[in-house]
Parts: structure tokens; C-alpha cells; sequence
């Protein structure tokens, strides 16, 4: 027999799929994927993944971000921020943690208490 | 005393399950009255002659079609549903918490009951499992668009489904963590796979899910911005036409569940 399922046990992800075009405030307690186009604030508790050919036209916050598509806004991110080689922003960055790799585009102010260091496993074998 | 509603049976192999379904039913002493529906009787009308009999159980053995059709009847009357899946892949063994007939059976005598959200279309339609949205013209994806409390969404779709829960996208099955959670799960669907998987999608690995959309709320209204959309229930009959608004009724039916 199964256990009981808990009220409100599994925060739903929200996904944008790639053809979608959103206008309006996206706010949510679960995960939230993007691959379409938003024109609004997205807010979450949870985490945010912005893909490759994403894009967001307004301000991000949520506990981790990872970012592979454009932010044209101010990301907030409660924990780390991740930018990878397809990802942009232009605007300014709030965060505990900041990876940027090479490639990425930053235009803007950044505010990070912790910075970490970008391709560890590579320092390791150097050693 | 329990009301026990079956369906017709289509094949000698449904016939045979169905007898030793009652069979079970019987050996545990909870028999109430049995019937089955007809091309004259339909489930929804069985479900009310039983309502009107007194009964407050009424318990569906059959097809996820036949549970979604007495369920919103059960509900309204503030009854008990109890559920016997006939299929062995039905949506509802994860709902009740059971892995086959045999167990669905079992549950039954000791009548544990648990409140689950129902869907509601416009402000009466009432669902258990999910509707759909589907263009009425043509098989190309139409523009779709979806009007949220705080956004909206449009996007081109070959059909929206509006579920009461947490559905797998693409098995189309439950996932019953999160099943109490007060909302609708919204999915845009595109194929894709027919009309968009270029070169570049492949070298992605962009499939059908890469084009998908799921929204999360408690209420939303729904439309096609180029075509009516046709809205039509879980076994594939008409209901209405959009534009629609959808919802959800918080805790509005009893089922009989294993849950420990």
C-alpha cells in the first residue's frame, strides 16, 4: 500500500515553454524553466533556470538562478547566481554566490557575499 | 450499503472481471445493490437513481471514463466514491493508492475516507481527472491564449489539457505527491516533433517537451486567439466551446482511499 500523500508535499514547477510569449508577473513557490519569451517580473522561492534562447525582460529573483538565455533586468538570487557561456544580463546582480564562465555577457553592477571559483576540477589536476 | 454502478461490458474478458470483482465484493459481506449501465441508463443516470435511493456510497468499477462521469453527481450529493479500476493502467490506482482490482476491492469495508479537489469548468461543469482544449479546425497548432491572475500566456498549441493535479506530461498518468494542493495544472502542448524539429533542434536536443508549457493556479480563463476551441472531457465527449474559465473546488469529494 502507499503512504498518504501530504498536503501540499510537492511544489509544482512551472515551465515556459519555448514558443510562448508571457506578459504579466510570474510568481510561484516551485521551480520555474524558462525557454520562452517573459515580459514581467519572475519571483519564486524555489529556483529558476533560464535556457538557451530564453528571454526575460524584467527583474528575477529567486533562490538559485541559472541562466543560459538573456535577462534584460536585475537578477536577485538568494543563494547562487550561475551564468553560463550562452547566458547574458544587463542589469544588475544580487547574490550570496556568483559563478560566471567564459563567454557570458554581464552588463551591470554586481553585489555578491561569496565568490566562487570557476572551474574547480581543472585547479585540482594542476596540483 | 454500498451502490455499486458498472459498465456495460464491451468484451467477455470485461464480463469475466467484472463477476469476480462482485464475487470479492460479495465474500466481504458489503453488497449493497448492483447495476450495470445500458445505452438507456447512463453511469451519471444510475449514480442519481442511487443518490435518490438513500445510498451514500456509491462506488465506480470500470473505466477512468465511468469514474469521471459519477463522480461530479457523488460530489454534489456530499456522498462517498468509492473506486474500482477496471484498467490495468487507470489513473486512479495512484488516487485511491492501490495497485490492482484485488486491493481496490479490499479498501472498500473499511471505508477510509479522504476529500480531494475536483476541476470546475464555467461554474458548474465539474471534473475529476482533466478536460482538453483542441482546435476545432485543421491539425496545425492554432494561437492559444491562457489569462492568469497576474499574467498571461499565449503560445501555439495542438491542445491544452487542464488537469486536476499534478499529471505526468507525457504518460498522462498522476503523480500523487502534491494531488492536495489547491490548484489546476495547466499544460500547452505542441508537437514539435511534426512541425518544428529542425536541424538545430536536433544538434539540442530539443524535443516535444523543449515546446511545452505547464502553468500552476487556482483559476484561469482559457481561449483560442485564431479559432474556437473545442473543450471536451477526459473520454473525448464534447462539453463546450471556449472561451472557458477553469478552476478548482477545494476538497470536494470523498474517496475511499488505502492510505495508512
Amino acid at each position: 500500500m502507499f503512504e498518504q500523500p501530504k498536503e501540499g508535499g510537492e511544489v509544482q514547477e512551472t515551465i515556459v515553454g519555448a514558443d510562448v510569449n508571457l506578459t504579466g508577473d510570474l510568481k510561484s513557490d516551485g521551480n520555474i524553466t524558462v525557454r520562452g519569451k517573459i515580459n514581467g517580473q519572475v519571483i519564486t522561492k524555489s529556483d529558476v533556470v533560464i535556457d538557451q534562447g530564453a528571454e526575460i525582460e524584467g527583474t528575477v529573483e529567486a533562490n538559485n538562478v541559472t541562466i543560459d538565455g538573456i535577462v534584460k533586468g536585475n537578477v536577485v538570487a538568494k543563494e547562487d547566481l550561475e551564468l553560463n557561456t550562452s547566458g547574458k544580463i544587463f542589469g544588475d546582480i544580487n547574490a550570496k554566490g556568483l559563478i560566471v564562465k567564459k563567454g557570458a555577457i554581464f552588463v551591470g553592477n554586481s553585489n555578491t557575499s561569496e565568490s566562487k571559483e570557476l572551474e574547480p576540477e581543472k585547479k585540482e589536476k594542476n596540483k | 450499503m454500498y451502490y455499486y454502478i458498472l459498465e456495460q461490458p464491451q468484451s467477455k474478458n470485461l464480463e469475466s472481471l467484472q463477476n469476480k470483482i462482485i464475487t470479492q465484493i460479495e465474500d466481504k459481506q458489503i453488497m449493497g445493490e448492483a447495476v450495470k449501465s445500458n445505452p438507456v441508463q447512463k453511469p451519471e443516470e444510475l449514480a442519481e437513481i442511487g443518490l435518490s435511493k438513500g445510498y451514500n456510497t456509491i462506488v465506480g468499477i470500470g473505466t477512468d471514463s465511468l469514474i469521471n462521469k459519477i463522480a461530479p453527481l457523488v460530489s454534489k450529493k456530499g456522498a462517498v466514491l468509492g473506486i474500482v479500476p477496471t484498467e490495468e493502467n487507470s489513473s486512479f490506482f495512484e488516487v485511491i493508492g492501490c495497485r490492482n482490482w484485488q486491493e481496490a476491492c479490499d479498501i472498500l469495508p473499511k471505508r477510509k475516507t479522504s476529500c480531494i479537489d475536483l476541476g470546475v469548468l464555467g461554474k458548474s461543469n465539474i471534473f475529476l481527472t482533466y478536460i482538453k482544449l483542441r482546435p476545432r479546425k485543421g491539425t496545425k497548432p492554432t494561437l492559444a491564449k491562457a489569462i492568469f491572475n497576474t499574467y498571461e500566456a499565449e503560445a501555439p498549441i495542438l491542445e491544452i489539457l487542464v488537469a486536476n493535479s499534478v499529471l505526468d506530461l507525457e504518460k498522462r498518468s498522476w503523480k500523487r505527491k502534491g494531488f492536495f494542493d489547491n490548484q489546476i495544472s495547466i499544460h500547452f502542448k505542441t508537437d514539435s516533433g511534426k512541425i518544428k524539429q529542425g536541424f538545430f533542434d536536433k544538434i539540442f536536443h530539443k524535443d516535444n517537451s523543449f515546446y511545452s508549457s505547464v502553468f500552476h493556479a487556482e483559476q484561469a480563463q482559457l481561449g483560442g486567439l485564431e479559432q474556437t476551441l473545442d473543450v471536451v472531457a477526459s473520454d473525448n465527449q464534447f462539453i463546450c466551446n471556449t472561451p472557458v474559465a477553469v478552476g478548482i473546488l477545494p476538497k470536494a469529494l470523498k474517496i475511499i482511499v488505502s492510505y495508512k
